[in-house]
């Protein structure tokens, strides 16, 4: 059998092999490149998320009994935003705990303190909206015209920068106390 | 100095007050000043502290996300604050997001944005020129960004020089007002001192010290017056003393005057007086010394005779016993009775008579010869030629009549052929003098003394020392041996002149000198010092 084995193991399978190899190297690679190129945004979104959680102050925050967690979901059609957030999981904000959790039904909503939901859940806006008011959980989103179907805060993009839009009359209803300074850089627009 | 000068009292008040009011101000209003520049500062310092920490609050957003219009928009609210010049927005990696930068062109456009900001402009910095302010920003415990403000600071020389302009005023009042108090103050003061300076003056001037000082005030000033008026009486009543004390110093004056003049009279009729007896005691002096003189001539010549008197005699005796002899003899032979052992005798008499006889009027001739010698030198005075050591010897022979009666022994030492040209009776008189001065004061009863006299000559001098070994002279004898009339044996026969003999001659007729030396129980010395003219005995 060790002859056999020996034919078996000859130079052209070998040198297919090591192609084959390569290709799966950069594929793994390439993929990579793909997924550090998408992140630049979405860092910024990230970043941008933490910030309004640290200039937005959730209904009944100021009571002793609210909860140390700020549990941020993000229902998003891929893994981008949850890895661009990663940095910011644990941090705390007027002495709650951020922590970060991925839905994928809507249904999953009710214990998170804000929710991100990403253009490719568009689908299921009608679904998940009503949802939101009714638990006030603070809304973020990329989708268009977001805030002008009811939701709270938007993330437009616009001359090569990400700008934020706010349904204040959405936001206040559900008792968000939102900071000047933040209204001051956002754009205020209504639910038509 | 200048001040002390110069001024007069009452402008020294004035400028005192014043210039102490003055200067107290100023330090109180630079003390004032440099505090009122740190609390300005101060207050610049929390003025852009709180309007630094608006803008830093209001960018939160701003900086978080990235909004740099916003931002613009943020530092564009300090425009209407004309201090600032600069304000700059940063995010966390102190990339620049906003910047504002006065618009007046007049004003420094080298400021720009640091790249950096240290923990000191938290507290603001001053640089000369600008206050310099800046600190991070923070959300949730976590720097977002910084911010960073320049003002211009003239704004606190401003405030400063307001209030300088102020204070000005303030000293300009204070000055006038201080000069006024001064100038009240001063006249309180000074005007008794004027009133007192006018009336000392008043008094040096008049010389009339019964005018007295006004006392308005029971002050110290009122007892300055007080003094200065009983040094007045004082002096008033010294000055009357004085007066009194003057005339009658003059009246003693005059008195003294006139009793001056009368004693002066009386002292010259005394001194006139004195002068009479000088004269007289002058010429008895000389009288006296003249007889002394004759006195040793007197007793020189009791003396020969009494030397001659033993040989004349021994002579008479032996010619009266050989008379008598020669009658016995004579007898005999005209009785025929004479043997020839009686005229053998005779003849043996008559020899040792002969014999006795020539031998003593030999003896009685060289007596009268030496007198004869010393005799016609004592009373002719004249000049001439002589052995020195053969005339002493010849001195010696004469006083031998004195000698004889003493065991004393005298020494000759000199030049055998030394003749000089002098005059022997002085020498005589100097010799005899000293000797018998020796004899009778030098030496004690049962003395065997020794007197020795050593001549030498030099240089036409001769020097002779006389020195006798005896009981000496105490000093205060000695200091008055050669005074005339001075003895300390008055009462045993002494003149008290010898010695003065001895001076006068040396010094006056020989031009010579003389000392003495002596001490109490080592005898006397005598140096003398002649001055001689050699020559050659004939």
């Amino acid at each position: 059998m060790q002859p056999k084995s020996l034919h078996f193991l000859s130079p052209n399978i070998i040198s297919s092999f090591i192609s084959l190899l390569f290709l799966i190297i950069f594929l793994i690679l390439s993929h990579n490149i793909k997924a550090q190129k998408l992140s630049t945004e979405d860092k910024i979104k990230a970043s941008y998320i933490y910030n309004f959680i640290r200039f937005i102050n959730w209904p009944m925050e100021n009571n002793q009994k609210v909860s140390k967690v700020i549990n941020v979901c993000s229902f998003s059609s891929s893994n981008h935003f949850f890895k661009a957030f990663g940095p910011v999981t644990g941090k705390q904000v007027r002495g709650r705990k951020i922590i970060l959790h991925k839905i994928t039904n809507p249904k999953q909503v009710a214990h998170c303190d804000l929710l991100y939901i990403d253009k490719g859940k568009k689908s299921n806006l009608g679904e998940i909206l009503p949802l939101i008011n009714k638990y006030s959980i603070l809304s973020v989103s990329d989708i268009n015209n977001f805030c002008n179907q009811g939701g709270m805060i938007c993330l437009v993009k616009s001359k090569g920068r990400i700008g934020v839009q706010i349904n204040l009359k959405v936001a206040r209803t559900a008792g968000f106390n939102i900071s000047s300074n933040l209204l001051e850089v956002a754009t205020i627009v209504s639910s038509q | 100095m200048i001040l002390n000068r110069r001024f007069s009292i009452s402008d020294k008040l004035i400028l005192m007050i014043t210039g102490s009011t003055v200067i107290t101000l100023l330090l109180a209003i630079s003390t004032i000043l440099y505090f009122n520049i740190q609390t300005i500062k101060d207050r610049a310092v929390e003025n852009i502290t709180v309007l630094g920490d608006v803008i830093a609050e209001r960018s939160t957003a701003a900086l978080a996300f990235m909004d740099s219009k916003q931002a613009e928009r943020n530092l564009k609210a300090l425009r209407n604050m004309q201090y600032i010049e600069l304000a700059c927005l940063y995010d966390f990696e102190f990339n620049i997001v906003a910047e504002y930068k006065e618009p007046n062109e007049n004003k420094d456009h080298k400021l720009f944005c640091l790249e950096s900001i240290s923990k000191d402009l938290n507290e603001g910095l001053y640089d000369g020129e600008h206050l310099l302010w800046g600190r991070e920003i923070f959300l949730d415990n976590s720097i977002i960004g910084y911010i960073y403000i320049v003002t211009d600071d003239s704004f606190v020389f401003e405030e400063f020089y307001n209030g300088i302009l102020q204070y000005l005023l303030v000293i300009l009042v204070t000055i006038v007002f201080s000069y006024f108090i001064a100038k009240h103050i001063q006249k309180f003061l000074s005007q008794p001192i004027v009133e007192l300076q006018y009336t000392a003056k008043k008094i040096a001037l008049e010389k009339d010290f019964s005018i007295r000082a006004d006392k308005n005030n029971n002050d110290e000033l009122g007892d300055l017056i007080d003094a200065f008026n009983s040094m007045l009486h004082q002096t008033e009543e010294y000055e009357k003393t004085l007066i009194i004390q003057k005339r009658q110093l003059e009246t003693q004056q005059e008195h003294l005057e006139s009793m001056v003049k009368q004693r002066t009279q009386k002292l010259q009729e005394l001194n006139n007086e004195l002068m009479e007896t000088l004269a007289r005691v002058e010429n008895m002096q000389g009288q006296l010394i003249e007889s002394e003189k004759m006195a040793s001539l007197g007793g020189l010549v009791a003396g020969v005779a009494h030397e001659v008197n033993t040989p004349i005699g021994v002579c008479l005796t032996a010619s009266s016993y050989l008379i008598k002899q020669f009658n016995v003899i004579k007898t005999k032979y005209h009785h025929e009775i004479m043997s020839k052992d009686d005229f053998e005798e005779f003849l043996e008499t008559v020899n040792d008579s002969s014999e006795i006889i020539l031998n003593n009027i030999q003896r009685a001739a060289e007596i009268i010869r030496n007198f004869k010698k010393v005799a016609v030198d004592q009373s002719i005075e004249e000049s001439r030629c002589f052995n020195v050591k053969d005339y002493l010897f010849e001195i010696i022979k004469s006083l031998h009549p004195k000698l004889k009666h003493h065991e004393h022994q005298i020494d000759i030492n000199a030049d055998n052929k030394l003749a000089i040209s002098s005059y022997p009776g002085s020498f005589y008189q100097i010799f005899s003098n000293l000797i018998l001065n020796s004899i009778i004061h030098g030496f004690d009863l049962n003395q065997k003394g020794i007197i020795s006299i050593s001549v030498i000559t030099l240089d036409k001098k001769m020097m002779i020392e006389y020195q006798d070994n005896g009981i000496g002279m105490p000093p205060d004898i000695l200091n008055n041996v050669f005074e005339p009339f001075f003895t300390t044996k008055r009462n045993q026969g002494g003149s008290g002149l010898g010695a003065h003999i001895v001076y006068n001659i040396i010094t006056q007729q020989l031009h010579g000198k003389i000392s003495c030396e002596s001490t109490l129980g080592s005898g006397v010395t005598f140096k003398i010092e002649l001055p001689i003219t050699e020559c050659q005995e004939s």
